[in-house]
């Protein structure tokens, strides 16, 4: 198994290495020049002095020619150096781990409801296909899948749903109970639109599975449709489903962009959208390699544990 | 036509699909007829003697000042709304406070600066549909281009390609797009086209690459090989028409896709640029007074509109998918919401991870 992570891990580092040139040149391509920053660009400039931008240009490796300047930033975010804000002059690295840990508590909480709403439906689904819930359910979750998220996030403040809709926290409080119910809209404005990915992945999958030799035989001994189903197609299909976890992490993270700027949620999101407002380029290069590293990484996490559950998978089964 | 099996009699037989087209066609419609729907210029027009056809097509030097005033013996076709989607109401005429709620001058209300919202919505179908359209075929496009060069030659241009394809293909995109958009000196409309056009065609360049694999292999395409056709003719002759298919696919589902994401960009303030009547843009201005009951419609209508659309292009892209690929259930296309690794989102049956689809030569 180490030497299968080892391999992947090494069959990685063209992406990284093309991860880390897309925010080198996204940040390289910005306007730097003083001049250009007078005026309107200026203003949204937030408090970045030209001074600083300056300094931060020649550090990192911006004003050089493109190969020497990449070579330069990379040896920068190796020393886990990625600079300070320009709005506030706090180091990257720190509003990063500010951040990240909000996204990811929205990301895992709307992939669990996701999975937990999706998955009963799927398997109800396969057990009867083309029947009356079938039909109503893949409908409805085919709709749901083409809501525009900034339109649902924005009804969600007009229902009177009695959650608030802004921030972590409300005034003065600092409980669990009172973080949840700020996470609430967001999570689900997160995870309406993966309901019918998940459930229309189980179901074609199942029912792959009630094809095979191995139901018919349970079907043949005289087993209960309900065992057959739960105990023989669904252990299979729910494997394949791993596969769609680690490849969700992507579509969360365009979502939170937008959902943590309408409910003032202080993650990845907003602070990529808080940067790019302000033209903070320190801030963006670290948020753009930092979602493209974690992407990348869930990717690596669910093929290992894809590997991990089903013993028929072999990570090392290339041919040489 | 009956017992006839072609993919568009198949296409044709499903309820939905040909809701998803008449859905599409009016909105397009819409879009192409804006000017008659919406337009502070009548259709037809006949003052001082001379009669104008079509002044809210054309700029009439005469008419530029005109109020749509009349003399007793002139008279006017007008649209079924009388407001243009840029109009601003001169300082004399002003009713009230901004956005007006929906009267029976406007229909669903105005916005902050007093444009009428029933016209700008009507007109923003162009903007959406213009760039849902082009970014999707400059998906299909780039796709078919770089997943035959890499299905077909194989070797370097596919190592090269399926790199890039990865690079793409690792990052949220609308963060990344959100970040190219910031740095631009200011974002257009073509910016916003082009970036989405540019940054979608990695999913379906390895559709159509898996596809240009496996027809490489078949009989047809060695014997027409071995009778001496050129590289260029067998990719175009022969490679080419079976990739049109996934490609097809891809690109329709991917009109609803760059449809959403321009409107969460322009939504965002990074896409299409003010005044454009974009959704995203009417959205976003309804948003700032979300609590004034006024600005509802700001909010609503686009993101109905944006709905509808969507779910149009959707309904093709999934029929178009069951009806050139009669085996497929039909899954959605995971793409809009996942990046997959190999496709192996794609087949629900376990492909070895890392494995290539290739067969062994």
């Amino acid at each position: 198994m180490t030497r299968v992570v080892a391999r992947r891990l090494i069959a990685m580092l063209p992406t990284v290495i093309g991860i880390t040139l897309v925010a080198f040149v996204i940040a390289r391509s910005a306007p730097g020049d003083p001049l250009a920053m007078q005026g309107d660009l200026g203003l949204r400039a937030g408090g970045a002095t030209i001074q600083q931008m300056r300094e931060y240009r020649r550090l990192m490796g911006l004003d050089e020619p493109i190969v020497s300047g990449y070579l330069r930033w990379l040896w920068h975010l190796l020393h886990g150096d990625l600079g300070s804000s320009f709005r506030d002059g706090r180091p990257v690295l720190v509003l990063l781990a500010e951040a990240l840990p909000v996204t990811l508590l929205l990301s895992v909480a709307s992939l669990v409801l996701g999975y937990l709403l999706a998955v009963p439906v799927g398997i109800l689904s396969a057990a009867k296909p083309g029947g009356w819930f079938d039909r109503a359910s893949s409908g409805l979750f085919f709709a749901l899948y083409s809501l525009p998220v900034q339109w649902v996030a924005l009804l969600l403040v007009l229902c009177p749903t009695g959650l608030p809709i802004h921030g972590l926290h409300s005034e003065g409080e600092r409980g669990v109970g009172d973080l949840i119910a700020h996470l609430g809209l967001p999570i689900l404005c997160l995870t309406y639109g993966s309901l019918a990915v998940i459930s229309r992945f189980l179901r074609s999958s199942m029912l792959e599975q009630m094809g095979q030799d191995y139901v018919r035989t349970a079907r043949a001994k005289g087993l209960v449709e309900a065992v057959v189903i739960l105990r023989h197609a669904l252990p299979n299909s729910l494997l394949s489903l791993i596969t769609l976890l680690g490849l969700t992490f992507p579509a969360l993270a365009s979502g939170a962009v937008i959902v943590e700027r309408i409910y003032g949620l202080p993650g990845i999101g907003k602070l990529t959208f808080d940067a790019v407002l302000g033209r903070d380029v320190p801030v963006l290069m670290g948020t753009v390699t930092l979602a493209g590293a974690v992407t990348m990484l869930s990717a690596l996490t669910s093929d290992l544990m894809y590997a991990a559950a089903d013993p028929r998978i072999s990570l090392a089964a290339r041919r040489p | 036509m009956k017992g006839t099996n072609t993919a568009a009699a198949r296409f044709a037989r499903k309820k939905r699909n040909l809701i998803g087209v008449g859905l599409a066609l009016a909105l397009a419609l819409t879009a192409v007829l804006a000017d008659f729907v919406a337009s502070n210029q009548p259709i037809l027009l006949r003052r001082s003697g001379r009669l104008y056809l079509f002044a809210n097509l054309f700029d009439h030097r005469e008419l530029r000042g005109f109020d749509g005033r009349l003399a007793p013996d002139e008279w006017a076709l007008w649209p079924p709304c009388r407001h243009g989607p840029y109009d601003i109401p001169a300082l004399a005429s002003v009713a009230g406070p901004f956005p007006e709620p929906p009267s029976a001058d406007h229909l669903l209300g105005t916005d902050n600066e007093g444009r009428d919202t029933f016209a700008r919505l009507v007109h923003g179908a162009r903007v959406s549909l213009g760039v849902g359209v082009a970014a999707a075929l400059a998906q299909i496009a780039l796709g078919l281009a770089f997943g035959l060069l890499a299905g077909y030659l194989g070797g370097w241009a596919d190592f090269l390609i399926a790199r890039v394809t990865d690079v793409l293909l690792s990052f949220p995109l609308l963060l990344l797009l959100l970040a190219v958009q910031g740095i631009l000196e200011r974002t257009t409309l073509l910016s916003t086209m082009a970036v989405i056009g540019l940054t979608r065609w990695a999913e379906t360049s390895r559709l159509v690459r898996a596809e240009a694999l496996r027809v490489r292999e078949l009989p047809y395409v060695e014997a027409s090989e071995g009778l001496g056709s050129s590289k260029v003719r067998t990719v175009w002759r022969h490679i080419l028409p079976n990739c049109l298919s996934p490609a097809l696919v891809a690109g329709t589902l991917g009109v609803g896709y760059a449809i959403l994401l321009e409107s969460a960009l322009s939504f965002l303030g990074f896409g299409a640029p003010e005044p454009t009547a974009s959704w995203g843009l009417l959205m976003a201005e309804g948003s700032r007074d979300i609590l004034d009951p006024a600005a509802r419609p700001l909010v609503l209508a686009p993101g109905l509109a944006l709905f509808l659309i969507v779910t149009a292009f959707n309904l093709i892209g999934d029929g178009l998918r069951e009806a050139l690929d009669p085996r497929a259930q039909g899954a959605l296309d995971p793409s809009a919401f996942i990046v997959s690794d190999q496709n192996r989102a794609m087949s629900p049956a376990p492909i070895p991870a890392g494995g290539d689809p290739r067969p062994a030569a």
